[in-house]
């Protein structure tokens, strides 16, 4: 079974962000970059796979620009067998990326493609229910479990009232919760064997689709800081201010 | 003159590998409690082995991922900057044994024991000073002497880094008149675990959870000859081997591991004096903090500048012995000037066990000391590049 990763490079999860002077975006200059802690784990799940001897090839692919082959050799080091750059120089929306995926998937044929839930700098969670609906194949989102078997993944979700089960057939898109597994460390060796490992490069503009950006971004600023709390004397108060300066009850 | 270089892809990738294992396996209240109980954390150390950063030191013939002191370094700054426990557990492996090993032991020698260093299962404490013996190497007063197929030790050896938890002790001893000092001085291998071996730990300011810093007493401790390092070939040969990589590259060891200590004391800093407030406005916003931080980055960068170049002349296997000495002299004696003024802006809390600053100020106050104090390496500066006495 061939399985097929996607991964973004983001800010990494410890640098406090802050927005540029002039509103127009995030400051990324000098800024720890790193892949998006969901992509992490559906490689390590990808290479669990594998290791169970379910997964055949694991391909990881990004799309962005040349500095991405950071994050690529990153998901080789972790057990990937190649990677593919799907080369652009601007920013992508999901859409964009979706469809540049599905493109890709045309030619790679996997039967599994299992990718995070979300990415933790735009938190759009919509790429890969998108992919899956261009591709026209089943979807299981918010995966805290995976298990694959004859042609089918059974996959416990994580949604607001507990655990859901699903079986859906493959090939799939499977996107990754926080819960799903513990990521591994990349260790030397495997950092050294990676550097041997195939890593290609497409032009996005070669696979002959409109990824265009439709979103413009007008403001970026700080989310407003809080006021400080006030202590309350007694429940009565808690209660009149609740209702009464709140409004919430 | 090797310039500066963007590092190589596999040294980024190492990097934040280390980073990701030491945000979860090496939080700071763990290191605080390793520190109060001067405990070495061994589980820790075996996670870290795991990761294969031994290997750095051992050429791949021997099972290791090639001779890499730059990356060796990184590796020594990143622990440092987090436990000095386990950068010190690295370098008794990677570095005392590993580099020691590769490049004066003999081939035996080297299928024996460089395959267990590249598995991080193999530890070598120095056995150089002496109670009497300090600046002046040359002069140790520690015997061995032969007896059939064996070496016979007698004497004592002080501020023995690690001697609780190492392997071996990299042992220099006298095998033959004292008076000709350089001449005939050996190097053995002396497990701590052999009959007529006592360690007692020394009381230090510093340095805990290293494995401890120890006295070391040889009664007629008895070895097989084969620990003579180099065997037969290193009778009497002590001095050259030691004179070689050993003390040169230590001294760039060391200097990674201020540039470490003084790298997470400016970070410490950086963020507290913006979290600060006084007099209604965060610290950082006065000029007398914003200036500390600001010195002390610069100098922080001058430290990382000379360190990484001491490490890739190493690499290049060049013989510049007096640039060496300069880069241990500046880097420690700058880092004990960073983290004293990064201690400055945390004012109380700098003097607090609460916080990691107190501890960066005990750890870098060693680091002018050990390797070679400040004025012997300004003694090998001013004779190394002839100015005449
Ligand atoms: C934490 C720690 C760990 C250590 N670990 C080890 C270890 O693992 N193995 C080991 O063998 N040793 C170790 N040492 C010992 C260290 O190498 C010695 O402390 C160092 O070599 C200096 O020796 P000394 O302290 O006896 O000072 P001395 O040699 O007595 O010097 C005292 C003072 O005189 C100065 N001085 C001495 N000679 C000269 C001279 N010719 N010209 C100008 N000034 C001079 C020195 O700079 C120093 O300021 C460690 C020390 C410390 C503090």
């Amino acid at each position: 079974m061939k399985v097929l990763v996607p991964i973004k490079r983001v800010v990494d999860y410890n640098v406090k962000v802050r927005p540029l002077n002039d509103e127009s975006g995030v400051d990324l200059s000098n800024v720890k970059m790193s892949i998006n802690p969901f992509c992490e784990i559906a490689v390590e799940e990808a290479v669990r796979l594998k290791e169970a001897g379910i997964a055949s090839e694991i391909i990881a692919v990004t799309i962005g620009t040349q500095a991405s082959q950071e994050q690529l050799r990153t998901a080789l080091a972790l057990g990937a067998d190649r990677a593919v750059l799907i080369e652009v120089t601007e920013n992508v929306e999901p859409l964009g990326i979706a469809k540049l995926l599905s493109k890709l998937c045309d030619q790679e044929k996997p039967e599994l493609i299992i990718l995070g839930k979300q990415a933790i700098d735009g938190d759009n969670n919509q790429t890969g229910q998108m992919l899956a609906a261009l591709l026209g194949c089943s979807q299981a989102t918010f995966a805290s479990e995976l298990k694959i078997n004859d042609g089918v993944a059974t996959v416990t979700r994580e949604i607001d009232g507990g655990l859901q089960t699903i079986t859906v057939n493959l090939p799939a898109v499977v996107t990754t919760d926080l819960r799903l597994n513990e990521p591994r460390y990349a260790s030397l060796p495997n950092i050294m064997k990676a550097k041997k490992k195939e890593l290609s490069v497409i032009d996005a503009s070669s696979l002959g689709v409109d990824y265009a950006s439709r979103l413009t971004t007008i403001k970026v600023e700080l989310p407003p800081s809080r006021a400080a709390g006030v202590k309350v004397e007694s429940v009565a108060e808690l209660v009149s201010k609740l209702k009464n300066e709140a409004k919430v009850i | 003159m090797p310039l500066i270089q963007r590092e190589p892809e596999h040294l980024i990738l190492l990097r934040n590998s280390l980073r990701q294992f030491i945000e979860k396996e090496v939080p700071r209240e763990k290191v605080n409690d390793w520190d109060r109980n001067d405990h070495f954390p061994q589980e820790t150390y075996a996670k870290l082995c795991a990761l294969g950063v031994t290997s750095l030191t051992v050429p791949e013939e021997y099972g290791g991922s090639g001779l890499d002191i730059v990356s060796t370094i990184a590796v020594i700054e990143e622990l440092a900057s987090r436990s000095l426990g386990l950068a010190s557990g690295f370098i008794y492996c990677s570095c005392y044994a590993g580099l020691n090993i590769l490049d004066v032991a003999s081939e035996q020698q080297k299928k024996d024991l460089l395959p267990k260093v590249a598995e991080g299962k193999l530890m070598f404490s120095y056995g150089i000073s002496e109670p009497d013996v300090g600046a002046d190497v040359a002069s140790v007063k520690t015997t061995a002497v032969k007896d059939g197929d064996s070496l016979i030790i007698n004497g004592s050896k002080r501020w023995c880094s690690g001697a609780k938890i190492t392997d071996y002790i990299y042992t220099l001893v006298r095998t033959g008149p004292a008076e000709e000092r350089y001449k005939n001085l050996s190097l053995v291998l002396i497990p701590p675990t052999s009959n007529g071996v006592i360690i007692e730990p020394q009381q230090t300011l510093g340095q805990k959870g290293t494995g401890g810093t120890c006295d070391v007493t040889f009664n007629d401790v008895k070895v097989p000859l084969n620990h003579l390092v180099g065997e037969e070939d290193g009778w009497n040969k002590g001095w050259e081997k030691i004179v070689r990589t050993g003390l040169d590259v230590e001294k760039i060891e060391v200097a990674a591991l201020a540039y470490g200590i003084a790298k997470a004391a400016v970070e410490d800093a950086w963020v507290y004096a913006q979290d600060r407030v006084q007099f209604g406005k965060s610290i950082a916003t006065y000029q007398s903090i914003r200036h500390m931080l600001a010195d002390a980055k610069a100098k922080l960068e001058a430290c990382r500048l000379m360190t990484y170049e001491g490490a890739s002349i190493a690499d290049q296997q060049i013989a510049d012995p007096a640039r060496m000495s300069m880069i241990k002299l500046f880097v420690t004696e700058t880092a004990v000037e960073i983290v004293l003024s990064c201690q400055k802006v945390l004012g109380a809390y700098g003097y607090s066990r609460d916080f990691c600053m107190e501890r960066y100020v005990r750890d870098i106050l060693a680091m002018p000391i050990l390797g070679g104090s400040s004025a012997i390496q300004k003694n090998n500066i001013a004779n190394r590049l002839n100015l005449p006495k």
